[in-house]
């Protein structure tokens, strides 16, 4: 018996985790964006379940403590009892207290009711007194945003039962309801169809996935459906912004369940598990090993006919189709949107923000694209640095802006971003922007330059280096100086790259430059004095073979091609590996790469093929080795280091210094793959 | 344009209904009680069925568990005017086939939105 | 059958003796003892009575004996005799009544008994009777009082209800003969309105003149339209004219060239052939003779050309005067035309508008009227079915507990006659219930009540 309620408990402290975020959420948009019925009746509901659950499992303390914030919900979305700043905060504290509870719960340790005491004090005081002063309907709260309905985008699910159409009813009839209600987008999934032979007319195979935008509240829509709610899984999810449909038939890892009644849950037909990521990790290193030995066996079959050897050379197209397949499904298995990181940022921003006495706005945009899940977790500290940093250091106290000729509040933005293969963060502030003067001195300070050494260009790359921190004093929230270091340590490990820019008066911008996914990537192998490399394809603009003569030298630059009107310097690979220069200077290769507006040509000795690589890491294995994102194994079972093409570029100039005198021999990269 | 038949065994209530139906462009014809109202629909083809509950005979339920063993109701809208809103009585009449119901008294202009749910447009 | 009942007022013996029958004996147990009892009082009695009447004689006896003296010995003898005889038969009757009052008392107890026991169970059962009538009246007052109250609800919201539908249908009535007022006068356009004059026409005689006005205006449009393109036919021509010209001075630049040519040739020739004779020159001067007709030609004919273009030109213009005249002057009719008109339009709309706003909102209001009497008529016939389904099982609960009684008190009374005709049977008919006459029914009642 004890086992079963075990089982319900780690369900319950997960779903009660996800309803209590959500509720967080909901109170933090309330206070933006001001009274809004649909929201405070979603987090009645959420708090109302939460206590239900908590009270059936044996949780009495949870359960008291929700009940009173249940309670004041109530009041507060019939309009009884207003939504103060202090409510919110209030609640706010309910919500950390909960949360609190259900982890120590989780951990089986015994959990201090005396915390939650003081909340439910204060609740009921405002309870009190919330009666004596309520507002009809609940409108024009402290003289704030008057009552509007907004417009809310949901994504609904409608799976009807194999006999719907036994009662009479039609579901063409409730999407077109739906479509009463504002508007609608509708695909079907049609999954379910059988065979024509199999085919029974009056059984329904359909299932919808609608999107619709309404200023209706999830009540509403769920009358629409009230009849037939036994009789289909019906979904209903608030979502941000409209979003794109794909067909029902993707899988969506991140599943954010707001609605919570239990008769969605227990007949909805699409169902999320809860995998161990270690489960998902060794699966995705298995693709890899599937990828690399489809390569080998791909290569072993080059010489088979097209006509003699059909049937092998198809079934090989098949199964490389397949593995393709697979491949996706399995990485998009781990793609979750950033959401998950954007997430906790409201409440951080709100509470530091009051804590220090300024106002920020934060906007956060693209919150649903999306990153491999190991990536994700390893950005959560350094953004979270990131943002305190602009709080504490960027945004200027209100008076200050004033002053300035600033709005009073200040904007800090969040945005992500999917840009040419590479994933992008940028975390911007209009605050009061990186003083160089300040920077230089404390530069001079720690000795890291001489005095008069200063380049504002470079400016940014002293900000990085450990030690660093133009704060006077150090305050709790950040000012420690290991910060901005540590956040470029680990993005760099990430095997992407922080830049920084920023204008004196105006703000900063911090921008980090990830790659999508650390498994496997698309590339191009060349070949370069005997050794092979690798070039993702994601930054190859175009190949091309140039003789001598197009090849000209500008002085100072070195050796630059004409390009349809444009003149790209040329970098040799050999250069970049340190190795004998060994190509003929009659026909070369170059293939020229773009990275941000960057543009140079590689000169390479010969261009292998394309194909698709499973991305070791160098670190991992071996050491961090200049220019190089990680090594494969090809289908020869060679193997080839991955050209980190970012670095090449941005860097693309020292090289040729440093390769201008006699080419030293760094210790090549010659590695055994293991 | 549908033909609708109304079940009840209250004088009132029918004409109720058929007031409102009426006045939308639909016809109506009327049933007292089950048997009535079974015999009503073999001779004529309705679109739509409203029935009350609680009738004396048969009552309403038992009317729609009869309909729907008729081939050409099998798929016919019934819908249930009821004073009760028990979550019961509303499985029960459910599980005998039923598509919707409507709690009395009605707004007619629901009524005339419940219609807009069942019958083609 | 024992019956427990508690005797308090024993019927028929006047004596203390009847009420000896105590509870906790049966009728026929008390019967041997008491008997005994009573002949040993008896035989005391008597030997009492002996002697009391002795002394009597002696007292009687003894004025007879004085009276010998004074009357005749045979009036002695016979008042004598005659007194004696009198005692005897007062000492018979006496002694008789002594015999038979404690056989009076034997019996008496066991009818008293027999009477009492069935008096008692009558009345235990009247008891319970008139306990379970209390009971009855009680709920049957109950229910009947709160059905009536139910039905006075029901009545006054019957009537209330009838008012307020039969309000309803008069404020509907109301609404929709505004509505039809409204449109009439929209269409009549009477001068109820207030403003008279001229500028208040009626819609139809408002819709007439404007357009008339529109037509003015658009014929005015026709003949301009029919003007332009007379005019984009002068264009054409102007513009085939002009064609020509680009001929012409094409030809001319050839000419030039020609003559350039001409030039070159006789410089060169002149060069070449000095000593030659004029031979060359003959040709050249025909040559350039030659170009100076063509030449000449050739600015004639550009002339004319220019001069037919001067034509069309002013014709056109004229024409594009005069038609541009004509449709300024309409044009500037038309303005004045209606800006009479446009006051009185907008006037004219905005009424209109304004009423069939009024029109919209009473035909909503009539349908929000409409539906509330479909409601409030649901909600009667509802409250009634309820009362229906509460009123009949309480009335009929009531009615059933009223019956019972009733029953039962009949089944009680008819028992209470029958033991009251045949006491000395002894026997009781407690359990008598059916089938009894009803004559004597309705005396039991008599009786009872």
């Amino acid at each position: 018996m004890s086992l079963d309620l075990s089982r319900f408990h780690a369900t319950f402290f997960a779903e009660s985790l996800e309803g209590l975020d959500s509720v967080e959420q909901a109170l933090l948009r309330l206070e933006q964006h001001g009274h809004s019925k649909e929201t405070l009746d979603g987090i009645f509901r959420a708090v109302h379940s939460l206590k239900g659950s908590a009270g059936s499992l044996g949780f009495g303390v949870i359960a008291e403590l929700a009940h009173e914030m249940e309670s004041m919900l109530d009041r507060l979305r019939q309009g009884t009892a207003q939504a103060t700043p202090e409510c919110t905060n209030v609640l706010l504290r309910g919500v950390d207290c909960l949360r609190n509870w259900i982890f120590a719960s989780e951990a089986q340790e015994p959990v201090d009711a005396s915390a939650g005491a003081g909340i439910v004090r204060e609740l009921q005081l405002l309870l009190r007194a919330g009666t004596g002063g309520a507002t009809a309907g609940g409108q024009a709260v402290a003289g704030e945003t008057v009552v509007a309905r907004t417009k809310q985008a949901y994504v609904i699910v409608f799976r009807p039962a194999q006999d719907f159409f036994h009662s009479g009813n039609d579901p063409a009839r409730f999407i077109e309801e739906l479509a009463h209600l504002g508007t609608v987008r509708c695909i079907v999934d049609l999954s379910a169809l059988p065979d024509v032979r199999t085919f029974v007319p009056t059984t329904c195979y359909l299932a919808w996935r609608i999107s619709l935008e309404t200023e209706a509240t999830i009540g509403d829509i769920r009358d629409v459906f009230e009849w037939v709610s036994n009789c289909c899984a019906l979904e209903i999810e608030p979502v941000a912004e409209p979003v794109m449909l794909e067909s029902p038939s993707a899988p969506r890892p991140a599943r954010r369940a707001e609605d919570f009644s239990p008769d969605a849950r227990r007949e909805v037909g699409l169902v999320t598990m809860h995998v161990r990521t270690d489960k998902i990790d060794d699966l995705v290193n298995l693709v890899g090993e599937l990828v690399i030995t489809h390569t080998m066996l791909k290569q072993s079959t080059q010489h088979l006919d097209a006509i003699k050897d059909a049937r092998a050379v198809s079934v090989f197209a098949q199964l490389e189709r397949n593995v393709q397949d697979i491949q996706e499904r399995i990485l998009a298995i781990r793609m979750m949107p950033v959401n998950h990181v954007f997430g906790r940022f409201p409440r951080l921003v709100r509470d530091l923000g009051l804590q220090l006495g300024k106002a920020v706005e934060l906007k956060i945009s693209g919150e649903q694209s999306e990153l491999d899940k190991s990536v994700i977790e390893q950005l959560v500290d350094p953004l979270t640095h990131l943002v305190r940093n602009a709080l504490d250091h960027g945004i200027e106290l209100p008076a200050d802006r004033l002053a300035a000729g600033k709005p009073a509040k200040g904007t800090l933005s969040l945005h992500a971003e999917h840009r040419g293969g590479r994933f992008v963060i940028t975390v911007v502030d209009d605050g009061r922007g990186i003083n160089p003067e300040l920077v230089r001195r404390r530069a001079v300070e720690i000795g890291l330059i001489a005095e008069g050494e200063f380049d504002e260009a470079s400016m940014f790359a002293l900000l990085l280096q450990p030690g660093f921190s133009t704060a006077q004093k150090v305050s709790s929230v950040s000012g420690r100086g290991v910060g901005l270091d540590v956040v470029s340590q680990n993005v760099r490990k990430l095997g992407g790259s922080l830049d920084i820019t920023s204008a004196l008066g105006k703000g900063t911008t911090f921008t980090i430059n990830l790659p999508l996914t650390l498994a496997i990537v698309d590339g191009m192998i060349v070949g370069a004095a005997d050794e092979r490399y690798i070039i993702p394809i994601t930054f190859i603009r175009e190949c091309l073979q140039v003789s001598a003569t197009q090849v000209q030298s500008v002085v100072g630059q070195g050796h630059v091609i004409h390009l349809r009107g444009e003149y790209i310097p040329i970098l040799k690979l050999t250069d970049v590996c340190a190795l004998p220069d060994t190509a003929s200077q009659e026909q070369s290769v170059l293939v020229v790469l773009e990275v941000e507006n960057r543009t140079i040509a590689l000169q390479v000795d010969e261009l292998l093929g394309q194909d698709q690589v499973v991305i070791k890491s160098l670190e991992a294995n071996y050491r961090k080795v200049d220019f190089m994102a990680g090594a494969s194994i090809l289908g020869d079972g060679r193997v080839a280091l991955i050209l980190d093409v970012t670095e090449i570029v941005k860097q693309h100039a020292s090289i040729k210094e440093q390769h201008r005198g006699a080419p030293k021999v760094v210790d090549a990269p010659r590695v055994v793959a293991v | 344009m549908s033909n609708i038949m109304i079940v009840d065994d209250s004088m009132t209530m029918r004409q109720m209904v058929n007031f409102t139906l009426a006045s939308a462009g639909h016809k109506v014809a009327e049933a007292g009680n089950t048997d009535e109202a079974l015999a009503l629909a073999q001779t004529q083809r309705f679109d739509l069925v409203i029935s009350d509950v609680n009738m004396p005979g048969r009552t309403g339920i038992e009317l729609v568990a009869e309909l729907r063993k008729l081939p050409e109701y099998k798929f016919v809208p019934i819908i249930l005017l009821t004073t009760e809103s028990q979550p019961e009585m509303k499985s029960k009449g459910r599980a005998a086939g039923a598509t919707g119901w409507i709690v009395k008294p009605f707004d007619p202009e629901a009524l005339l939105n419940v219609l807009r749910k069942v019958l083609p447009a | 059958m024992s019956v427990d009942f508690d005797l308090s007022e024993p019927e028929g013996g006047g004596t203390s003796r009847g009420g000896n029958a105590s509870a906790g004996g049966g009728a026929i147990k008390v019967e041997k003892p008491e008997t005994e009892k009573n002949k040993e009082r008896a035989q005391r009695q008597d030997k009492g009575k002996g002697k009391a009447l002795a002394l009597c004689a002696a007292a009687v006896l003894l004025p007879w004996i004085w009276g010998v003296w004074a009357v005749p010995l045979w009036v002695a003898g016979v008042s004598l005799v005659f007194s004696v005889v009198s005692l005897f038969l007062i000492y018979h009757v006496m002694a008789s009544r002594a015999e038979s009052a404690p056989a009076q008392a034997t019996d008496t107890p066991v009818r008293n008994t027999g009477d009492a026991v069935a008096t008692a169970q009558s009345m235990a059962l009247m008891q319970g009777l008139l306990n379970q009538w209390m009971e009855s009246s009680h709920i049957a007052g109950d229910s009947i009082r709160h059905a009536r109250a139910s039905l006075d609800d029901v009545t006054q919201q019957s009537e209330a209800a009838a008012a307020k539908i039969g309000k309803s249908f008069r404020v509907i009535m109301d609404k929709t003969g505004q509505q039809m007022d409204s449109a009439v006068r929209l269409l009549k356009s009477s001068s109820a309105d207030g403003a008279g004059g001229s500028a208040w026409l009626s819609l139809p005689d408002f819709i007439t003149a404007y357009e008339r006005q529109l037509d003015n205006v658009t014929s005015r449009m026709m003949d301009f339209s029919k003007a332009s393109e007379e005019m984009s036919r002068h264009q054409d021509v102007v513009r085939e004219h002009s064609l020509a010209i680009d001929e012409m001075l094409d030809e001319l630049r050839n000419m030039a060239a020609r003559i350039r040519k001409l030039a070159l040739d006789s410089t060169v020739a002149a060069n070449r052939d000095a000593n030659a004779d004029g031979r060359w020159f003959v040709e050249i001067a025909d040559r350039i003779r030659e170009t100076s007709t063509s030449a000449h030609e050739l600015t004639r004919r550009m002339r004319d050309g220019l001069e037919k273009i001067r034509e069309v030109m002013g014709g056109t213009y004229e024409e594009l005067s005069k038609s541009s005249d004509n449709v300024r002057l309409a044009a500037v009719q038309a303005k004045v035309d209606v800006s009479q008109l446009n006051i009185a339009t907008m006037e004219k709309a905005r009424e209109v508008t304004t009423t069939l706003e009024k029109i919209t909102s009473l035909g909503k209001d009539v349908r929000n009227d409409i539906n509330q009497i479909i409601v409030a008529m649901q909600y009667q016939d509802i409250t009634q079915q309820k009362l229906q389904h509460i009123k009949a099982p309480l009335l009929a609960k009531a009615a059933e507990s009223l019956s019972d009684s009733e029953s039962n008190t009949r089944a009680a009374g008819l028992a209470r006659a029958a033991d009251g005709a045949s006491a000395s049977e002894g026997e009781s008919r407690i359990a008598v219930r059916e089938d009894l006459a009803p004559g004597k029914v309705q005396k039991v009642d008599v009786e009872l009540f």
